[in-house]
C-alpha cells in the first residue's frame, strides 16, 4: 500500500456490475478531477461508491488519510460519516424547503446564532440573498445550482462530487458556474471530482482527467494529454479528433517518430513506443489551418484539398476538405472561428493549402 | 330522525382510517423500492382484503377474535371483547381499508425523487432522519389521499361488519347497516336520507382527493 499524502482523495475500487466488472484506481488533489466517459461506462457507479451510497465489492478509498472503505479491513463508513458532498445531475434540491432551508439542511444540529451565520455566508457567497426565502421551483436553473453547491459546502466536505454539472445550463451560465467550481476548489483547497460524457463540460472544467468505458480505466492524465493524445481512436473520436487516418510508422527514435501518409514521410517531434507498421493517426479539426495555394512554412506540413462544403456549427464553423494529391482520396474535417473565414473568403469547389504541425500529428499507442 | 347510525359511522370509519394508517403506512415503508419474494407475498397478503368478498374477510376476522381463539379470550378476559361491539367494527373496516392506504402511501413513497434521499444521507442525516424530512413531507399528499379513500371504504363497509360487529341499533348499526334495515322494515324515507348522505360524503371526498392531485395512481 503506498503512502496516503494529507490532502488527497485515494480511490481503487472492484464492483462486480451486471454487464461487466468495473476497475478503477485514481487519486486527485486539490485539484478539479473530470471522470469521464460514454454514458453506461461506470462513472456514477464509481460516484455512488465513493459517497458510500453504493459498496464496492472490493478496494479501498480514503480521504485526507482517512480511510472511509477498505474490504480487506472490513471499513465502510456510512455517507453520514464521510465528509463528501454530493451535487447530483439534477441538483437534488429539496422542493419542500426554501434556499435558505435546503443550505442549512447540511449544518449539524448546534447552536442557532453559529447555524444562521453559517448559513448567511453560503448565502452571500453565492450571492443568493434575494431568492433566500423562494423555493427551489422560484429560482433560475443557474441559482438552483449555486444552491446546490452552497448546500454541500456548508457542510464543510472534504470533497465534493458533481454529476453532469453544467448539463442542463446555457452557455453564459456555463461560464459563471464554471469559474464558480474552479474558485471554491481554490479557495478552499478542496478537490472536486465531476462526472460527465460531455467533452466540451470535461474540457471546460478538468484539471486532470480519468477516462472510463466499459467498467476500465483508459486513460488517466491532464486535460491537455488527454485531448491532444487520446489512447485509443473510438476516444480520440469522442473527444472531436474527427481526423482518423491509417498510416506507416517507419521508425521511432528517443525524441522522434518518422510516418508515411498519404504519399509523404513526415517527422513527428515526440518519441512513440510503437512498434514499425500499420498505425492509427487522428489531427484535431482545430489544430489545421487554411491558407492559399503556396508553398507552406519549413517545419509544417502542407495538404492540398478542395473544399468540399462549409457547415456552419453555432460559434465555430466545419470545413470539409477532400485531400488529393500523391495518396488516395482521403476526407479531412477543419474547424475554424467564423469571421475570420472572410479572409481568405473561402469556397467550396476551390483548392486550399491545409497546414499541420507534425506535433499535431497524434500516433495511437498499439492496442 | 334518528342520528345514532350516522355518529356510529363517522366514529368507526376515523378510527377505522387511523389504524389502518398505523399499520399501512410502515408497510408501504417497508415495501417501497425493494422487489424481493418476501416483498411480494407481503404486498400480496396486504392486498387480499381488496380482491376478498368483504364476508369471507370478516368470517375470518370472526373466528380469530371471536371468544373461542386464544386473542379473543384473551381480550373478553380484560373486559374489552371485540366480537359484536363497535371495536370490532373498527377492526373489521381497517382491515378492509388497509390495501387503499397501503397502495397509496407506497407508490407516493416511491416517487420521492432518490437522490433527494442521497443528498440528505451525505449532508449527514440518519435514515430515520432523512425519512421524516425529505421522504414523508413529499410524499405527504399522495398518503392524505390514501387516507381519505381508506375513510370512504371504511365508511361503506357492509359484509365484514356485519359478521364482526353485528347489526345492533345504537352500537354496531353503522350507516350501511342502517339503510339496509329501513329497506327491510319500508322506511324508504330513511333509506334515502341516509343513501343521499353517503352518496355526498363520496362525492365531496373524491373530489378533495384530485384536489391533492397526485399519489393515487394505483385506483
Amino acid at each position: 500500500m503506498s503512502e496516503y499524502s494529507p490532502t488527497c482523495l485515494e480511490a481503487d475500487l472492484h464492483v462486480e456490475l451486471d454487464d461487466f466488472p468495473l476497475n478503477a484506481s485514481f487519486s486527485a488533489c486539490q485539484e478539479l478531477l473530470v471522470l469521464f466517459g460514454p454514458s453506461g461506462a461506470g462513472k456514477s457507479t464509481i460516484l455512488r461508491s465513493l459517497a458510500g451510497l453504493l459498496t464496492p465489492n472490493e478496494g479501498r478509498i480514503a480521504l485526507n488519510g482517512r480511510v472511509l472503505f477498505d474490504s480487506g479491513l472490513g471499513i465502510n463508513l456510512p455517507p453520514q460519516a464521510r465528509r463528501i458532498g454530493y451535487v447530483p445531475q439534477q441538483y437534488g434540491l429539496f422542493p419542500h424547503m426554501s434556499i435558505a432551508e435546503n443550505i442549512a439542511y447540511g449544518l449539524p444540529g448546534d447552536q442557532r446564532s453559529q447555524r444562521a451565520s453559517r448559513v448567511k455566508k453560503w448565502i452571500d457567497l453565492m450571492r443568493l440573498a434575494d431568492q433566500a426565502d423562494r423555493k427551489p421551483a422560484e429560482v433560475s436553473g443557474g441559482q438552483q445550482q449555486r444552491t446546490a453547491l452552497a448546500r454541500a459546502m456548508a457542510s464543510g466536505p472534504e470533497l465534493l462530487l458533481m454529476d453532469e454539472p453544467l448539463a442542463a445550463l446555457d452557455e453564459e451560465l456555463r461560464t459563471h458556474l464554471r469559474e464558480e467550481i474552479r474558485n471554491l476548489s481554490q479557495t478552499f483547497s478542496l478537490p472536486i471530482l465531476i462526472v460527465t460524457h460531455d467533452p466540451l463540460e470535461a474540457y471546460s472544467l478538468a484539471d486532470h482527467m480519468v477516462v472510463i468505458d466499459r467498467g476500465r480505466l483508459i486513460q488517466e492524465g491532464s486535460r491537455e494529454s488527454v485531448f491532444r493524445k487520446p489512447a485509443t481512436a473510438a476516444l480520440g473520436r469522442l473527444l472531436g479528433m474527427s481526423n482518423i487516418f491509417e498510416a506507416q510508422l517507419i521508425s521511432s527514435g528517443a525524441a522522434t517518430t518518422t510516418i508515411e501518409w498519404h504519399g509523404s514521410e513526415i517527422k513527428l517531434p515526440y518519441a512513440s513506443n510503437t512498434a514499425p507498421g500499420l498505425v492509427t493517426i487522428g489531427i484535431r479539426p482545430d489544430e489545421i489551418e487554411v491558407g492559399q495555394r503556396e508553398k507552406p512554412e519549413a517545419g509544417t506540413v502542407g495538404l492540398l484539398g478542395r473544399l468540399l462544403e462549409v457547415m456552419p456549427t453555432g460559434y465555430d464553423q466545419l470545413l470539409r476538405f477532400k485531400l488529393g494529391g500523391r495518396g488516395a482520396d482521403l476526407m479531412m474535417e477543419v474547424r475554424m472561428a467564423r469571421g475570420v473565414s472572410t479572409e481568405p473568403r473561402l469556397q467550396a469547389g476551390r483548392e486550399y493549402m491545409l497546414l499541420v504541425r507534425p506535433e499535431s500529428i497524434h500516433v495511437f499507442p498499439a492496442r | 330522525m334518528n342520528l345514532a347510525p350516522m355518529l356510529i359511522s363517522l366514529r368507526v370509519a376515523s378510527l377505522a382510517a387511523l389504524l389502518a394508517l398505523a399499520i399501512g403506512l410502515p408497510l408501504a415503508t417497508l415495501l417501497a423500492r425493494r422487489v424481493s419474494f418476501w416483498s411480494r407475498l407481503l404486498d400480496a397478503i396486504a392486498t387480499l382484503p381488496l380482491v376478498l368478498p368483504p364476508t369471507v374477510l370478516g368470517y375470518y376476522l370472526l373466528v380469530s377474535l371471536g371468544a373461542r381463539s386464544p386473542f379473543g379470550a384473551t381480550l373478553e378476559n380484560l373486559g374489552l371483547p371485540l366480537v359484536f361491539t363497535w371495536r370490532g367494527a373498527v377492526i373489521a373496516a381497517s382491515f378492509v381499508a388497509l390495501p387503499l392506504i397501503t397502495q397509496s402511501a407506497r407508490a407516493a413513497l416511491e416517487s420521492v425523487d432518490a437522490d433527494l434521499e442521497d443528498v440528505a444521507r451525505t449532508l449527514g442525516h440518519s435514515e430515520l432522519s432523512v425519512f421524516f424530512t425529505i421522504r414523508l413531507p413529499l410524499a405527504w399528499r399522495g398518503i392524505l389521499a390514501g387516507i381519505v379513500l381508506a375513510f370512504a371504504r371504511a365508511l361503506g363497509e357492509f359484509g365484514a361488519t356485519l359478521l364482526v360487529a353485528g347489526n345492533i341499533p345504537g352500537s354496531t348499526q353503522t350507516m350501511p347497516l342502517a339503510i339496509y334495515d329501513a329497506v327491510q322494515r319500508g322506511d324508504q324515507a330513511m333509506a334515502n336520507i341516509m343513501a343521499l348522505v353517503l352518496t355526498s360524503v363520496a362525492l365531496i371526498m373524491l373530489i378533495s382527493i384530485r384536489r391533492f392531485g397526485q399519489g393515487i395512481g394505483h385506483e
